[in-house]
This record gives C-alpha cells, sequence and structure tokens, in this order.
C-alpha cells in the first residue's frame, strides 16, 4: 500500500511527552511493590506505544495484560528457574564431594537445558507478542509450542561456535528464518527467506577486529618502547604517563571499533532479514543503517548520562521508534479477505524470556 | 434520527466497529437503550449488546473505545466520544491496574510502600528468632546437600584427631549436642562455621598461627556461630531476601541485599566474638594470642571507615583491642595445647597421605 510520495505503512505517532507520564508513574509503582509492578508496567507501556503505531489506515492494539506476563514468570519461575537451581546446586556439591566426573555430567546437563530453554523462551515470546497485538481486530500468533525450535537453538549454535565461530551468521540466518516461518497474522503465515550471502565480509570483520586489534597494541608498544630508548634516561616520569595515555587510548578506541564493526554487521543482518520476510500479499523492508544503530546507541547511552540513570525508562520508547521509523511494508491488501488468526490463544505472558534477563527486542 | 427508532433514549453516534473477524471496518451508528448498546450496522440490521458486557479502554486520538473481553478482536471506537449517558453507564477504563485505580494512585503507592517495608523488615529479623527453631537434624541434612561431608578433603591422624578434640573440648560449652571439627587441606587462612553444628579450620591457618592459643580463640570463635544458631539465621535471612527481591530481577537491590548481609554479618560476628571471649576464659586460656594475630592482621588490611562499613568481620584493630584487653594479669593461664599435641595438630595435613586438597574457591 506504501507509495513513494513520503507516505509510509509504519508511522510511529507517539510523544515522549505523552509518554513520560506512564514511563515515571511505572518507576514509581516498579519501587514501592520491589518489582512487582513492573509486569504492568509493561503492559502499560505496550498498550501506550502499539496504540501510537500507524499500520496503513489503523492503529497496532495492545491487548495483554500485566497478569499474564506475571503468571508467565511466575510459572518460569517455579517450573524452570527452581529446577535449574537445583540442578547447579547438586553439581556444585558433586563437584565439592571430588565427584568431578558425574559434577560435570550434571554442569553439561545444565547447560544444555538452559540453551535448550532459552530457544524455546524466544520463540514463545514472539508468538506471545503476535498473539496480542491486534490490527483492524485481527491478531497473529502460531500453533507451534517451540520445543522443536528450543532443539534447533541449540545444536544450530553449538555447529556455529565449534566450526571456530565461523558458522555463527548461518546460525543466526537460519534461526531467524525457523522463528518467522513458525509464525502467522491472520490467515496469512510469515515467510522468512533471510540468506547468509552478502553477511560474511562483515562478519569476518567482526571475527578478526581482535587479532587485528592486539597486532596494533603490539606495534604500539613496541614503538613505544623503541622511542622511549631513543629519547634516552630524559624526563624520567613523563614516558611513563604517556604509555598510560596511550595504552588507555589504545582499548578505548579498540572497544569502540570493535563495537562500531559488530554493529554494522548486525545493522546489515537485521535489514536482511527483514527485508526476506513476506506476509500474504505484504513484504517488509528496513532501512536502518549502520550509522543509525549507532545514534540510536549513542543516544541510549547519553540520555541515560546526562539524566543520571533515569532516562532508562525510556530507552523502550527509544527502541520501538526505532523500529516503526525504519520498517516499511509493501504491497496491495484487500482488507475484506483477511480473516481472524485461528491458532490457539496464548494464556502466559513472556515469563521463560523474562527469567532469562534477555530484553524484548 | 431516535437509534433504532423504538424507544432509544438518545441521539444516534457514528462510530467504527472491527468485528474480530475479518480485518473489514464497518461504519456504523451507536444509541443506548436501557441496559443494552444499541449498533446500527450499515445494512439497517440493529444488534443489541447488554452494557454488561462491554468493556471501556483509554481514550486517544481514536476517541473513545470499547472492547468485549468475552471475543477479542471486537472493537468500537467513537471519534467523537461516548455520550455521557453511555459513559456513565460503563465503569471508568484500567489505568494502572484494578487495586490502584480503586484506591488512586498516591494512596496506592504508599500502601505498597509500608507493605514492602514491612516485608523486607521480617526477612530481615524473622530469621534471627527463626533461625534457632529449625531443628539440628533438618540443618544437618541442608548442610550436607550443600556441602556433603568434605571428608575426601578433611586431613586424620590419630594424635591430631586426639588434639583438635582436647581444642574442642576445652572451649564449647558442657553438655550440648556435639559440635564436629574438621581440618581441610585448603591453603587459605580461614575457618568457617558450617550448618549443622559444623566447624572447619583451613590448614593454611596453621602456616600463619604459631600459637595453639590462637587456634583455640578462631576455634571459639566459630563455635560461637554454631552454638548461637547463626548459620541457620544466614541460611534463612539470604533465602528470604532471594525470595522478596525476586520480582526486581537483579535491577537495583542485589548490591542492597549484600550490605544489609554483610551489616548482620557483623553484628553476629561480633557476638560470636564475645562467645569466644567467655569460652577461653573458662577454659583458662590466654585470649592473649588471639588479640595478638588480630593486631598483625590488622596491618596488613586496608583502613577507614568504609571498610569497616563493608567488611564481614569487625575491624581488626577492634578485635585485638578486646582481645587484648581481656587478658587478666592477675589469672594463671593454662597453654590450649602442650608442645606435642601442637605439634600433631598443625602437622596433620602434612602427615596425612591420604587427605586430597580442597579446590580452592
Ligand atoms: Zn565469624
Amino acid at each position: 500500500m506504501a507509495e513513494d510520495d513520503g507516505y509510509t505503512a509504519f508511522e510511529f505517532e507517539g510523544r515522549w511527552q505523552d509518554y513520560a507520564p506512564i514511563a515515571f508513574t511505572n518507576l514509581l509503582l516498579t519501587i514501592v511493590t520491589l518489582g512487582i509492578y513492573r509486569f504492568w508496567g509493561k503492559a502499560r507501556t505496550r498498550r501506550y506505544l502499539w496504540s501510537r503505531t500507524r499500520f496503513i489506515d489503523d492503529r497496532l492494539e495492545w491487548m495483554g495484560s500485566g497478569l499474564e506476563l506475571f503468571k508467565g514468570a511466575i510459572m518460569a519461575l517455579l517450573l524452570v528457574v527452581l529446577p535449574l537451581l537445583l540442578l547447579n546446586t547438586l553439581a556444585q556439591s558433586l563437584i565439592l564431594r571430588q565427584q568431578f566426573l558425574l559434577g560435570g555430567l550434571v554442569a553439561f546437563i545444565q547447560i544444555t537445558v538452559v540453551l535448550l530453554l532459552v530457544g524455546v523462551a524466544m520463540f514463545r515470546s514472539l508468538r506471545y507478542r503476535l498473539s496480542r497485538t491486534y490490527w483492524r481486530g485481527i491478531r497473529g500468533g502460531s500453533d507451534d509450542p517451540g520445543l522443536r525450535y528450543g532443539w534447533s537453538y541449540l545444536w544450530k549454535n553449538t555447529v556455529g561456535y565449534l566450526a571456530l565461530g565461523l558458522l555463527l551468521p548461518w546460525a543466526m540466518v537460519s534461526l531467524w528464518n525457523e522463528r518467522w516461518n513458525g509464525m502467522s497474522f491472520g490467515q496469512y503465515r510469515f515467510s522468512a527467506g533471510g540468506q547468509v550471502d552478502g553477511l560474511m565480509k562483515r562478519y569476518l570483520l567482526c571475527y578478526l577486529a581482535p587479532f587485528i586489534g592486539f597486532v596494533g597494541i603490539f606495534i604500539a608498544i613496541a614503538v613505544m618502547a623503541a622511542t622511549q630508548a631513543m629519547s634516552g634516561n630524559g624526563n624520567p616520569a613523563s614516558p611513563g604517563a604517556a604509555g598510560i595515555f596511550v595504552g588507555f587510548v589504545g582499548i578505548l578506541s579498540f572497544y569502540l571499533i570493535f563495537g562500531l564493526v559488530v554493529m554494522a554487521y548486525y545493522a546489515k543482518f537485521f535489514r536482511q532479514m527483514v527485508d526476506a520476510m513476506d506476509l500474504g500479499p505484504l513484504s517488509f523492508q528496513f532501512d536502518a543503517s549502520t550509522k543509525d544503530w549507532l545514534k540510536l546507541l549513542l543516544g541510549d547511552v547519553g540520555l541515560v548520562l546526562v539524566t543520571l540513570g533515569i532516562g532508562l525508562i525510556f530507552l523502550d520508547y527509544r527502541h520501538w521508534k526505532f523500529l516503526i521509523d525504519h520498517l516499511e511494508a509493501f504491497g496491495e491488501i484487500d482488507m475484506d479477505a483477511i480473516s481472524q488468526s485461528t491458532t490457539a490463544e496464548v494464556r502466559q505472558g513472556e515469563g521463560l524470556l523474562d527469567a532469562f534477563d534477555m530484553g524484548a527486542l | 434520527m431516535s437509534a433504532g427508532g423504538d424507544g432509544g433514549d438518545e441521539q444516534a453516534v457514528p462510530a467504527i466497529l472491527f468485528d474480530g473477524r475479518s480485518a473489514r471496518r464497518h461504519e456504523i451508528a451507536i444509541g443506548r437503550d436501557a441496559g443494552d448498546l444499541l449498533i446500527v450496522h450499515e445494512t439497517g440490521a440493529i444488534e443489541r449488546i447488554a452494557l454488561a458486557a462491554l468493556e471501556r479502554q483509554g481514550s486517544g486520538p481514536w476517541g473513545d473505545r470499547l472492547v468485549r473481553p468475552d471475543q477479542p478482536g471486537w472493537r468500537l471506537d467513537i471519534p467523537g466520544g461516548l455520550p455521557t449517558a453511555l459513559a456513565a453507564a460503563l465503569p471508568a477504563p484500567h489505568r494502572y491496574g484494578r487495586w490502584i485505580d480503586r484506591m488512586g494512585l498516591g494512596r496506592a503507592a504508599v500502601a505498597f510502600a509500608a507493605i514492602s517495608a514491612a516485608l523486607v523488615g521480617v526477612v530481615l529479623t524473622a530469621p534471627q528468632w527463626l533461625g534457632p527453631l529449625v531443628p539440628l537434624p533438618v540443618e544437618r541434612r541442608i548442610g550436607e546437600a550443600l556441602v556433603g561431608d568434605l571428608a575426601s578433603a578433611t586431613c586424620h591422624t590419630p594424635a591430631g584427631d586426639a588434639a583438635l578434640a582436647k581444642l574442642m573440648a576445652s572451649v564449647d560449652l558442657p553438655g550440648q549436642a556435639p559440635v564436629r571439627a574438621q581440618v581441610l587441606k585448603v591453603g587459605m587462612i580461614n575457618a568457617a562455621a558450617l550448618p549443622g553444628n559444623r566447624v572447619v579450620l583451613f590448614s593454611g591457618l596453621f602456616d600463619e598461627m604459631k600459637d595453639p592459643d590462637a587456634v583455640a580463640g578462631v576455634v571459639a570463635h566459630e563455635l560461637g556461630h554454631a552454638r548461637k544458631r547463626h548459620v541457620m539465621q544466614a541460611l534463612l535471612r539470604e533465602l528470604g531476601l532471594s525470595v522478596v527481591l525476586a520480582g526486581t530481577s537483579g535491577a537495583v537491590p542485589v548490591q542492597l541485599a549484600k550490605v544489609t548481609g554483610l551489616r548482620y554479618s557483623r553484628e553476629a560476628e561480633g557476638e560470636a566474638d564475645a562467645f569466644a571471649r567467655d569460652r577461653l576464659s573458662a577454659a583458662a586460656i590466654s585470649p592473649a594470642a588471639t588479640g595478638a594475630f588480630f593486631a598483625k592482621a590488622a596491618k596488613e588490611e586496608p583502613a577507614g571507615p568504609w571498610m569497616v562499613m563493608l567488611a564481614s568481620h569487625p575491624a581488626s584493630a577492634d578485635r585485638a583491642k578486646a582481645f587484648g584487653g581481656a587478658v587478666d594479669r592477675s589469672r594463671r593461664y593454662r597453654p590450649a595445647l602442650s608442645p606435642a599435641e601442637w605439634q600433631a595438630l598443625s602437622r596433620m595435613c602434612d602427615e596425612d597421605k591420604r587427605v586430597r586438597p580442597l579446590l580452592d574457591f
């Protein structure tokens, strides 16, 4: 439906001034309830963000509640976190008893289960968010409980790392596709056909950055040592201070450059994945460049620093705005032909993902 | 036009309906008839919905909004706002959450803050009287589960065991359930009380301490922890705090929990020190060596009020003063162990060839 005359299918119409009362009351209530209100706060935040997001001619609706997020978190605590803690205690006490083999085995099982569950949690949280997102009265969802995705997450990441990390882009791409291909909106199923082609160059840059950094630091140290030797024993204090300064700048710039190449890779990954996605007659596009991501991140950091941490409560807002500002959709849809999703209704929120402390975006 | 023309009691108002079955937008008109909402469809057909089945949602750029909890996706937007009579007949939309809306934000925040403060207070104080109520066999089983019996790292020689038993008997309270003492092969200068009436001495202690009287002081201190049920108190406190603060999921108060935990420990440490001085006096063992040990430690530890706040043990200088001040010049003390016994105890871990060193954590 999008034409090229400045019209965009996705538009975020929110104002931070309107969101501020929500953010501040959420903060207050979260503090006085020792954190329990954050589930309701999250639901309020999403209700606002979704309701200020227009797609074609109607705004999105968030129909999830704080109570179901809370229930999901309690379930995850009882069924997942507690057993894992017990397993962890078991492994530690076995190692204390010098039962290294058995303790190692229990620890191995624990890592396997955690990886599997992280995968399941990622799938189920996407499914939950889609099933609670309405547009023109139609919602999304999935009928897949996500266990199969959990196994894929486990083995694809394992293979990715075992191949010296070189297959990680493949793992990321194929997991993205698998996750989205399991989702639907209305009667339409998402189709995600992202490719690894075009990602490897930037990934290799990330991959090699630490080595290049080490070589750079080594050269810097060598140069410094040489200049110090040549200048002989002049002022004994200044070469030391200069050395510390150069080392500090070196380490800082290494982290900056490494962060930048990782961001460049991720920006391209995200664009490439979204661009390869379809939903029925619609196709999607994401146009945030590395520079846009960098601006987002620097903005986040600046906001949090300047406000002495209070700015943290605006990060959800900023990230959602970023996502919608750069998201675009194309295609002709016949509204009357879109029918309600037949997928199972999800009754509890993304507790599992919450339990692993992973963000939504 | 009167809604439906059959006794509707107010003007029909234009509205937009999504029925949750398809994405089709219906331009309709609404009105009210007693306890029902009247919907005049595009076809002219009139639908009645009981007001009790409707829920009002927050207003926004779309105007006012009604939904039906029993029919997800069904959504009625009234761009010009709900007619006042209808608005009065429907409960106000939820804002912060059911309870908070009922009480009002300010009162709810104060009430939650009071409950939270009371809860944290209970969790911080309850272990002090709850701990001693836990039967020792239960505590012993918890200790077994947490650390095992540490048998393979425990040093044994017949003479060393006898010396340890003598030392324990001389400083312990008479007529109580036995406390089990073990010397562990660990190269750390430390001793600890474990759940279930257990005291462990690390073999590194004997490299540092050259006087059996000082070891007697350390043993008496750890015995104090066991006899005053500090171990169970600490376990309960940690458990309680982790449950109460689970809602924050590590967001803020983990550091807080740590600091309060340490402060509590300091009180217990003071109590254990007082117990140790009492028991040394009852056994006619001089506290001078223990004081000298702390005086030596005081020289090695960083000073300043911050360290005192954060350290789990009272400042060594204060402890040195307390133990040194407990020396009664008019009294005749006896050595805690004979030279032969001291030799057997302090060299036990070198002489036991079967013992395997415990992992350092
Ligand atoms: Zn102590």
